[in-house]
């Protein structure tokens, strides 16, 4: 465990290292979020064919109620901590390959459903919005990135056991 | 067929197989969990703000040339009230005797709180409330440090009637500041929690994910 424990540190830190870099930012996190933000705003415009979309800002006309994804509303970071728990973890790649995809699809849909949650609680009621932003959603997608370990997890196979001399 | 209750790898399942219920039991009693205990922290945000930002205050004084720093409640947050130490290096640019109030909003540091108790509630651990006790204490630390980070951040903020800036970290240093405002914000309420569950709660779960 502590093999894990401190593997598990260095690729989380190694990784937001990355990711907080020019380059990272440029190449990564910068046409990611643009990427998101494209989603969500054809996402939300199924719902809502009124909603208007203008780059990664989302406004409902109705209310003037806009949201802005920015870089910290990508997933990116929930993203980063799975991968650094898949990658600690002693598994054969392609069960760490497997679980990277799964892992980010999941985390992705689920912050989709984040961003969407947020746009219309924020035009019921701002003081929710506030809370579901900024502490009961980043709990939800964190919990998701666990889950999702734990039932990767359960996809490995066993380790071989030493037989009795 | 009776199911494998006990989370952790196991023989030949693929990625495609069913997703164990126990997993999602556990995900669904989390849930239900942090309803119980973000409401419970949201209506202990006074006391636990002023712990927090207390303990913010002390880091404060070791960051940044601060001579005193102490919390006070402004509903619905806390705030630090702070006079800079003139014995500095930077005594000639610093004012004597005045206090200034920084903003210091504890709770978006602290939700980790509800979080780590919850998924100590969700996994029925034993022990649950020393481990909850203790899992707070580290949480609370943490989140005091990140928000010491983000009070020097603004204390940078502060001008002059000149306009000059009264006090800036250098480069390296505004770099951690920000890294650390970062990390307490983002990681230390989210993954840390969990990284704490998965290792206090080794007597059970910890054994069979840590086997091999």
């Amino acid at each position: 465990m502590l093999r894990f424990g401190l593997l598990f540190a260095a690729i989380v830190v190694a990784l937001f290292a990355a990711e907080l870099t020019p380059p990272g930012q440029a190449w990564v996190v910068d046409p990611w979020t643009t990427g998101v933000a494209r989603v969500a705003t054809t996402l939300a415009q199924v719902f809502d064919r009124d909603v208007i979309a203008t780059g990664p800002t989302l406004t409902a006309p109705g209310t003037g109620f806009s949201v802005t994804i920015l870089a910290g509303c990508n997933g990116l970071e929930a993203m980063i901590v799975l991968a650094a728990a898949i990658l600690a973890y002693p598994a054969p790649w392609r069960y760490r390959l497997a679980g990277l995809a799964v892992g980010a699809a999941a985390i992705q849909v689920l912050n989709l459903v984040r961003i969407v949650s947020l746009f219309y609680l924020g035009q019921w009621n701002m003081r929710v919005f506030e809370w579901a932003h900024l502490y009961a959603w980043q709990a939800l997608i964190m919990l998701d990135a666990l889950v999702v370990w734990l039932l990767w997890l359960r996809t490995l196979p066993r380790a071989p056991e030493t037989a009795p001399a | 067929m009776a199911e494998d209750a006990s989370p952790g790898p196991r023989n030949g399942a693929g990625l495609s197989g069913a997703a164990p219920r126990s997993i999602l039991g556990f995900a669904a009693r989390a849930i239900a969990w942090g309803i119980v205990f973000f409401a419970a922290w949201y209506a202990a945000a006074q006391p636990l703000s002023l712990a927090t930002a207390w303990c913010s205050a002390q880091f404060l004084k070791v960051l940044a040339p601060v001579d005193r720093a102490h919390p006070e409640w402004k509903a619905p947050r806390t705030a630090l009230l702070v006079e800079f130490d003139t014995s500095t290096a930077y005594q000639h640019r610093l004012p004597r005797g005045i206090e200034y109030e920084v903003p210091a909003d504890a709770l978006k540091y602290t939700y980790g709180i509800p979080f780590f108790v919850a998924l100590l509630a969700a996994s029925r651990a034993r022990r649950l409330a020393m481990k909850a006790l203790a899992g707070t204490a580290v949480l609370v630390v943490l989140a005091a440090a990140g928000l010491a980070c983000e009070t020097a951040l603004t204390l940078g903020t502060l001008t002059d009637a000149t306009g000059s800036a009264l006090w800036k970290a250098g480069g390296a240093t505004a770099t951690l500041f920000a890294l650390g405002y970062q990390l307490g914000t983002l990681i230390f309420p989210t993954v840390v929690p969990a990284a704490m569950w998965v290792g206090m709660d080794g007597a059970s779960r910890g054994k069979v994910i840590f086997s091999a």
